[in-house]
């Protein structure tokens, strides 16, 4: 059937006056009584410190929203395969996923394919806490201060053995930036968990690692490392003697990962709004902002999703070239 | 004395109503999901943790160790029955728990399991409370040029444990590394063998193999058999008579040694621990022929090796803080969720939690007993259950569980491959066990080999300065060497063809 505007007769046009008045209210009512079902929060992660800390925003969200909070794990390929799964659900309103920063901030220039362009198939909704990074030495090299580790460093290139979890990581970089202020050089060893990381450190097998709060700090209990240093701009509340890299000497220096929550692209707006306001009630929480200073993070002031964005294309800015710098680039 | 204190003080911790009843709950879910495959205790724990921040740290703490050791429980359950291994550890129980089964003696091979892994269960949680310092001394001492040495070690077991032909041994060991290294390079992050698929990023995923290789493969086998009953003969007796309780003693008690000690080593400390017992049982025995077709043995000392080895991971985690398996590792966010800084103090400051959940250990481990034995009768019956209603329930069991993994059709597809890849093992005669052996060690031992390498800045002389590491590689060359002699290799092929 061919439509033309001239085709419209007196009862076709009452009809579909009639239809968008019908649809309107629906439409409108679609946000205000959003959530009406299950709401499903991909989370990339599974069985690890990330996953845990899905599963505690989900539930305290649910309880905010009146609804369970379904989290759905899919781990697996630098968090590409929870990214798909959530650019390929409808875009009701009823998937977010649980991003972390590297996701966002890294992936993009480390891997020439990705499953998933952030300004293409997402929208940022809520930015729900930071997590800091440590460098822990082990004792018997002498290394107290940040100031002693750059002089052991530069006395001794090469000499250092570092463990390195995973090449490209926020940690990483946050290591590698610190070495190019003096041109420092360093033996990588690559490792694949911080447990592994704390035996060798224990058994005086490797030098220094730079890891996050929540894995490190496990070194106070018996006296064979320390932590000289953390990455972020103020201290740790579970680390407060250890000083920062700004305090000792680097201005600035800010390094940190972060948790958000994103959407699809195509959500509806008041409910991406709407979404947003219930996720920063949470952040705000004292309960929230507790566990996650128990987990190694650092609770955050509760940011619209327009100043999420512009922290994270702040970072990327950043990370990009620098990453570019240190040849991480995966075909 | 302290020991006794703790331990003492540790039971009226563990022997409230309120913890026994969590460790029930524990070992009830634990032996659920083991039973279920594909539904591990990474993904229980994962789920359930949210709900344990209401409850007290030691509650919570005991409860989710409950499931960690009652997975290990009922995995052997269906790998006796269905020949289906749930998770690495229980692959070996596979290789004489069916055979036995088949014989009709599944109520056997179920109850040696499970007084075994009770005995074992019990030794082990007297050797965290007596040895726990020393334990942990000792794997202090485990750096990569020492794991490099145990791994070699298992891979060149993997070969000696072989039931047929030691060449095809060797091959199924080969590609299984060759499979295992499908993944990311730690180093680079270069992705390898991985045809560009996303999924096989992080390699290739333990249980649809192990589903595949065993459980799909052999209902291709049987079908084609057309041996209706599945060859199971009906069943003879369901408890074990005294002359195999007698044959199951030493292997019982030789396994919890190896799994106590191997179980304090982060990393694949089950798995090896009860490929080490199967080896060792067989190498001893005086009727290794036996081995592969229903040796009481082999079900004895490898189910009582993995049960220990999961008490004893509980001692890096509880002293030091050092997870020696994500499992441990989740256990460790649980407890910083309740405010419990893990650690080399947690004994001294927490020595509720750390002697409560040791001694809540034992308390499982005999209610997985009263949970189990019951059930055995239950079990059994399952295989009277007609072959042709029973493979299909078989397949959507291994379907739900691959699918379960991640809801990801992907594993289905690895799922039917590797059911295929079995098959055609079983036409070649060739082991899946040495297969999985090294698919599990091969990535690991190349880890370790290059993390040795890399602090040693290319010096391969770390694995002979270190006492441990050159040990180990001293025990791999004799074996070799005996497994090489030729008259003992023809001893070897002479004992394994009067059996065939």
């Amino acid at each position: 059937m061919r439509w033309r505007q001239a085709d419209l007769n007196r009862r076709q046009a009452i009809g579909l006056i009639a239809a968008a008045a019908v649809a309107w209210p629906v439409r409108a009512h679609a946000a205000d009584q959003w959530p009406a079902r299950t709401v499903r929060l991909v989370v990339p992660a599974l069985g690890s410190p990330t996953d845990v800390h899905g599963r505690i925003f989900a539930e305290m969200l649910g309880e905010r929203l009146g609804q369970r909070v379904l989290v759905d794990n899919k781990p697996g390929a630098a968090g590409n395969l929870g990214m798909q799964a959530a650019v390929v659900a409808p875009a009701d309103g009823y998937t977010f996923v649980f991003a972390i920063a590297s996701y966002i901030t890294t992936n993009p220039f480390m891997y020439k394919k990705l499953l998933y362009d952030t300004e293409r198939d997402f929208v940022p909704v809520s930015l729900l806490s930071k997590a800091g990074f440590t460098f822990v030495v082990r004792e018997g090299l002498g290394i107290k201060t940040l100031a002693d580790l750059t002089a052991y460093i530069k006395a001794n290139p090469t000499k250092l053995s570092v463990a390195n979890i995973q090449p490209g990581s926020l940690v990483h970089l946050a290591f590698e930036s610190y070495l190019r202020t003096f041109g420092g050089s360093v033996e990588l060893i690559p490792y694949k968990t911080s447990a592994q990381v704390l035996q060798d450190l224990w058994g005086g097998l490797v030098d220094l690692y730079p890891g996050p709060i929540g894995s490190t700090r496990q070194f106070e209990g018996n006296g064979k490392a320390r932590a000289i240093a953390v990455t972020t701009i103020e201290r740790h509340p579970s680390l407060p003697e250890v000083p920062t890299m700004a305090e000792q000497g680097m201005p600035a220096f800010d390094f940190y990962g972060w948790y958000g929550i994103f959407a699809s692209r195509k959500t509806p707006p008041a409910i991406v709004e709407r979404m947003n306001q219930e996720a920063n009630a949470v952040v705000a929480s004292k309960e929230y902002r507790e566990k996650m200073i128990g987990l190694g993070a650092i609770p955050v002031e509760p940011m619209s999703p327009h100043d999420f964005k512009k922290l994270y294309l702040d970072e990327m800015a950043q990370l990009g070239p620098l990453i570019k710098s240190m040849n991480l680039v995966i075909e | 004395m302290d020991v006794l204190d703790g331990i003492s003080s540790g039971f009226l911790i563990a022997l409230t109503l309120k913890n026994v009843l969590y460790c029930f709950m524990g070992a009830l879910i634990g032996t659920l999901i083991g039973v279920l495959p594909g539904i591990g205790p990474l993904a229980t724990i994962a789920m359930l943790m949210p709900f344990t921040y209401h409850v007290d740290p030691v509650s919570s703490m005991i409860m989710l160790a409950g499931i960690f050791y009652g997975a290990q429980y009922g995995g052997s359950t269906t790998s006796i029955l269905l020949n289906l291994p749930g998770e690495a550890s229980s692959v070996i129980t596979c290789l004489d728990g069916h055979q036995l089964a088949k014989k009709g003696k599944a109520g056997v091979a179920l109850s040696i399991a499970a007084v075994g892994s009770l005995v074992a269960g019990t030794i082990g949680t007297l050797t965290i409370v007596l040895l726990a310092p020393v334990l942990v001394n000792f794997a202090e001492k485990f750096g990569p040029a020492e794991y490099c040495g145990l791994m070699t070690l298992g891979l060149v077991v993997a070969v000696v444990l072989a039931n047929g032909s030691i060449l095809k041994a060797i091959a199924m060991v080969f590609l299984g590394v060759l499979f295992g290294l499908a993944g990311t390079d730690s180093a680079t992050n270069a992705p390898r063998y991985t045809f560009g698929i996303f999924e096989m990023s992080d390699g290739i995923d333990f249980v649809p193999i192990a589903m595949g290789l065993f459980g799909i493969a052999e209902i291709i086998s049987n079908l084609e058999q057309r041996t209706h009953a599945h060859g199971v003969t009906p069943i003879s007796s369901l408890w074990p008579s005294r002359e195999e309780i007698r044959r199951s003693i030493g292997p019982v008690l030789r396994g919890t040694a190896i799994g106590s000690f191997l179980g304090v080593l982060p990393g694949g400390g089950p798995t090896l621990a009860a490929f080490s017992s199967y080896a060792i049982e067989k190498r001893i025995s005086k009727w290794p022929e036996q081995f592969g077709k229903g040796a009481i043995e082999g079900v004895a000392g490898p189910e009582s090796a993995n049960n220990a080895a999961a008490q004893t991971a509980f001692v890096p985690m509880l002293a030091l803080g050092i997870p020696s398996n994500a499992i441990m590792a989740l256990m460790i966010g649980a407890m910083m969720l309740q405010g419990i800084q893990p650690g080399p103090d947690v004994m001294a400051k927490r020595p509720d939690l750390f002697w409560g959940i040791i001694a809540s250990m034992w308390v499982g481990n005999l209610m997985l007993v009263v949970i189990n034995l019951p059930l055995v009768g239950l079990w059994v019956k399952l295989l009277s259950v007609p072959y042709r209603f029973l493979f299909p329930a078989i397949l959507a069991f291994c379907c739900i569980g691959a699918f379960s993994l991640q809801s990801s059709t992907f594993h289905l597809l690895m799922l039917a491959g590797f059911g295929f890849l079995g098959y055609v093992f079983i036409k070649l005669g060739c082991e899946p066990a040495p297969f999985l052996l090294g698919l599990v060690l091969g990535p690991q031992l190349e880890e370790y080999f290059r993390r040795a390498m890399h602090i040693s800045r290319g010096d391969p002389a770390v694995f002979v300065d270190r006492p441990i590491s050159l040990a180990l590689f001293t025990l791999t060359a004799v074996l070799l060497i005996f497994a090489a002699l030729p008259s003992i290799a023809r001893a070897r092929n002479e004992t394994f063809q009067e059996a065939a």
